[in-house]
């Protein structure tokens, strides 16, 4: 079991040396996340052409894969750095 | 050692075979030895378990400029099969796209067990490019 990420840390520096530095608690807001995957297939199937396009059995699908990548993204770090400006961001 | 090389290395000694000809003999035992199971005398080893890659890494290094990409073999999984989800006309599409590339394949028909397949054999994976410039650029899984 894949448990989903915890924390999510931003760190952002511009070229005028202006910081960003967020630390996220998402466990906090996995009931949050949990909600919005059961809630995103009506929003989709709301969409007519996605209606006419998807299976049904997608539309079921879509939800928990949405939070199956979610979860999966645990670990995901993307730095991105140059001279001046720094991109951070990781997911634990 | 095993009793075959053992009597190569016997017939040398009494001079009934030259240096050429043991060297020769020894290559082909050890050669069809390693199709075979342990030597004599030897308890069977287990294959070692290949570790799973978990992270694929990408990194590129400049002068000035530094990328690090660290992406989880998990999320890839699950992207590939997330590509069952995609409507039958965007996947032709894709297809077809695909296939003037030289590149068929079908994300419908992609099994788990290709999926483990394709992940696994990407462990192996090592690409390490330098330019003149002094920039390098390193795919690897870990």
């Amino acid at each position: 079991m894949i448990w989903p990420p915890s924390v999510l840390r931003i760190r952002i520096v511009g070229k005028d040396r202006k910081r960003i530095r967020l630390w996220i608690p998402l466990f906090l807001l996995w009931p949050l996340i949990v909600f919005a995957a059961l809630v995103v297939p009506f929003v989709i199937a709301a969409v007519p052409r996605t209606r006419r396009e998807l299976p049904i059995k997608s539309f079921l699908t879509i939800g928990p894969w949405l939070f199956v990548i979610f979860c999966a993204m645990r670990g995901l770090k993307v730095d991105v750095r140059s001279r001046d400006e720094q991109v951070y961001i990781a997911l634990w | 050692m095993s009793e075959e090389r053992r009597r190569i290395l016997e017939m040398l000694k009494q001079g009934k075979i030259n240096v050429s000809e043991a060297e020769e003999l020894l290559d082909a035992v050890g050669e069809l030895a390693g199709g075979e199971g342990p030597a004599e005398g030897q308890e069977p080893t287990a294959p070692v378990a290949k570790e799973k890659p978990k992270y694929l890494r990408i990194a590129v290094e400049d002068k000035e400029d530094h990328v690090d990409v660290r992406v989880p073999m998990q999320l890839l999984r699950s992207g590939i099969k997330l590509g069952a989800l995609i409507p039958q006309s965007a996947r032709t599409k894709i297809g077809e796209a695909l296939s003037e590339k030289g590149l068929n394949i079908d994300l419908a028909n992609l099994t788990p067990e290709m999926i483990e397949e394709l992940i696994e054999g990407m462990g192996e994976l090592s690409v390490d490019v330098e330019e003149k410039g002094g920039a390098k650029v390193r795919i690897f899984c870990e």
